[in-house]
């Protein structure tokens, strides 16, 4: 403890080292009053200051604190303990108010850092946006680049083969008939383009109805045989009769079968090429296109699948011959609730297995849940049930229309002629604006349709829930929206061993 | 003589004339419907143009907007199929410019672009219907009758 007598003096001690606290009489030979307090306070000490003084009037005491100081003490009524207590107190507060001000201080610091990480966010969100825009407008002008030649060419083709420029024999109108199916072949790759840009904005859909498996398969065999008799390869289909119909998307299984095929004949060797259908589950059915070229390595198995896993957007064709094809391939398999798999020996050839579902609600509302679990996100995905019904027949102009209307991963089921059940990826919230966003393409279509507008659709919300194992939430809500149901069997039952949950969901 | 020398109305009216072709009546009228297609693209102008023809339209066509206007100033069509991207004046351009001409703006017109991004400002610059190309020509027939067809309860 130190003592000086003027408050010069006390700023020259101040100098050379720092107290702990001041004990300040407001009335010294240099200073006078409160002023007292801020000349101490001026030299930006962290010192306790306990001012002090003869006047009693307790009204001081607010004005002291006011100035600066941490208590103020009568020396008339003050003890010599009261003081010794308020030294004590006040140094304990003092060590608050520091950690207080370094915990704000640093609460700003990082504040002031996240303020200008979101201002970096900002700016690279928006060049993020330039690139995908430019990236979109590149699509959009390459596809309407590519559709005027194909245009042409199918106009054309058609015009020779409905005889309008000249006779015409039966066998010359056949080819000229595979010409425009061609070009509207090449026109879906063209949509396949814009449909690559859209599947990763999650905008791609697959439009499912009831079909017959066979029948794709012929069909596709039947665009390939001239691609195969140039190889000398022999296509052999070995269907098993009385399959049950599928639940697919004719055109996405059409373009997978084609690709697969296609990968066969060129990888074949010449020798023949296999495909087969069977049913291989109660809700399965599964197409083998079998080569007998020259296999596929482990090792480049592995990296076929490793580039092709779910959750892996980038779609490479650096991959001489392996590229986009199977890409595509494996993609349309998952989009039909199914998978495309691969079996391969060195020297003996190749097998490529891609199942589709059985036309069957139970199996098909599973493989759709299954398959939103098959996300790579660590939270469960939340699904709206709702229905969709209309008041009268449409053919099939309703459900091609739901079916444009929903996502990727949104499912909708025909339950008859007028009523469909809808599986929403989707909470309560964005339920209501995808039911806004229907209403405006609604209108857009009717806009749009010259033999009248479209029947009104009458949506109805069952509720939302989570996807996980225990699918009890989802299958009350389901029996909510169209009556019993049976329970759900998980198709892949290894999913769910794999997942680890919590107790209720 | 090469394909691109070929005058479309030449060679497409002798193929017609050989052709089983009749008029097409619209609403009891007799005379055939009279279609205008202003599209930039001699091939596609021309494929239509025939298409058109054998199902017993009367069809002209231009190569841009600006001529479009210049012939529906000329004479009477009964319905106009537009592309967008045209040199000169495009589609939309000469779209907007009918529909502020009262002698014009009654004249249904028919949007057939490759691009679906185009549909969306065709409706809303006032087409009555939107076509993708590549298209089936019998889409584009159901679509011409259809907007003749209304234009003519309108009146």
């Amino acid at each position: 403890m130190s003592t000086v007598e003027t408050i010069a003096e006390a700023i020259q001690w101040t100098e050379e080292q720092t107290p702990s606290a001041i004990i300040l009489d407001l009335n010294l030979p240099d200073s006078r009053g409160f002023n007292t307090i801020d000349r101490i306070r001026e030299l930006d000490l962290d010192s306790v200051i306990i001012a002090w003084s003869g006047d009693a009037d307790p009204g001081l005491f607010v004005d002291a604190v006011a100035h600066g100081a941490d208590d103020f003490l009568c020396k008339g009524t003050a003890s010599a303990a009261m003081l010794h207590r308020s030294v004590l107190q006040n140094l304990e507060r003092v060590k608050h108010v520091r950690k207080i001000r370094k915990l704000v201080q640093s609460g700003k610091r990082k504040s002031e850092a996240i303020e200008r990480q979101s201002q970096e966010l900002t700016a690279k969100n928006k060049q993020l946006q330039y690139l995908y825009d430019s990236a979109q407008r590149f699509v959009n002008n390459v596809s309407h680049d590519l559709r005027t030649p194909l245009c042409v060419i199918r106009q054309y083709a058609s015009l020779l083969a409905d005889g309008l420029v000249g006779p015409i024999q039966d066998e010359q109108r056949n080819l000229l008939r595979i010409i425009e199916g061609r070009v509207d072949g090449l026109n879906n790759m063209v949509d396949d383009m814009l449909d690559y840009s859209r599947h990763q904005n999650g905008m791609l859909s697959a439009s499912r109805q009831s079909c017959d498996v066979n029948a794709v398969i012929y069909r596709v065999i039947e665009q390939l045989q001239n691609r195969a008799a140039i190889k000398t390869t022999a296509l052999i289909p070995e269907c098993q009769p009385n399959l049950p119909a599928s639940f697919c998307d004719v055109e996405k299984l059409e373009r997978c079968l084609l690709n697969l095929m296609t990968n066969a004949i060129k990888f074949g060797q010449g020798n023949e090429v296999f495909i087969r259908s069977k049913r291989t589950a109660d809700d399965e059915i599964a197409i083998e296109v079998q080569d007998s070229g020259s296999g596929i390595s482990p090792e480049q198995l592995q990296t076929m699948f490793e580039r092709f896993s779910r959750g892996h957007q980038q779609i490479r064709s650096d991959e001489k011959g392996f590229g986009l094809g199977l890409s595509i391939a494996r993609e349309f398999a998952d989009l039909n609730l199914g998978q495309l798999t691969v079996r391969s020996i060195i020297d003996e050839g190749s097998t490529f297995v891609c199942t589709v579902p059985v036309d069957q609600r139970t199996g098909v509302v599973t493989r759709h849940l299954n398959r939103l679990l098959d996300d790579n996100s660590d939270e469960f995905p939340v699904v709206s049930i709702l229905t969709a019904s209309v008041d009268r027949n449409e053919e099939r102009e309703v459900d091609i229309f739901l079916n444009y209307l929903l996502r990727v991963d949104d499912l909708v089921y025909p339950l008859s002629d007028t009523k469909w059940l809808v599986i929403l990826r989707s909470d309560e919230r964005r339920c209501e604006e995808f039911t806004r966003r229907s209403l405006k393409e609604f209108n857009d279509i009717n806009r749009n349709r010259p033999q009248g507008p479209l029947c009104e659709i009458d949506w109805e919300h069952f509720g939302s829930a989570a996807v996980c194992s225990d699918r009890i939430a989802i299958d009350r809500l389901i029996t909510k929206a169209i009556g019993p149901v049976q329970c759900f069997h998980p198709h892949r039952r290894k999913d769910f061993q794999s997942l680890s949950l919590p107790v209720s969901c | 003589m090469s394909f691109e020398e070929m005058n479309p109305h030449e060679f497409s009216s002798t193929a017609v004339i050989d052709g089983p072709s009749k008029p097409k009546p619209v609403s009891g009228i007799t005379t055939p419907t009279r279609v205008l297609i202003a599209e930039d693209e001699f091939d596609i102008r021309f494929a239509t143009s025939l298409r058109l023809k054998a199902a017993g339209f009367d069809v002209d066509g231009v190569e841009n907007g600006e001529e479009c206007l210049r012939r529906l100033d000329q004479s009477h069509y009964d319905v106009v199929l537009m592309d967008i991207r045209m040199p000169k004046m495009d589609g939309l351009t000469a779209m907007s410019r009918m529909s502020s001409d009262p002698a014009m703006a009654h004249i249904p017109v028919i949007v057939v672009s490759a691009s679906m991004d185009d549909q969306e400002h065709a409706l809303d610059g006032g087409a009555r219907y939107f076509i993708r190309k590549p298209f089936a020509s019998e889409s584009l027939q159901e679509a011409i009758t259809s907007a003749c067809e209304g234009t003519d309860l309108n009146r």
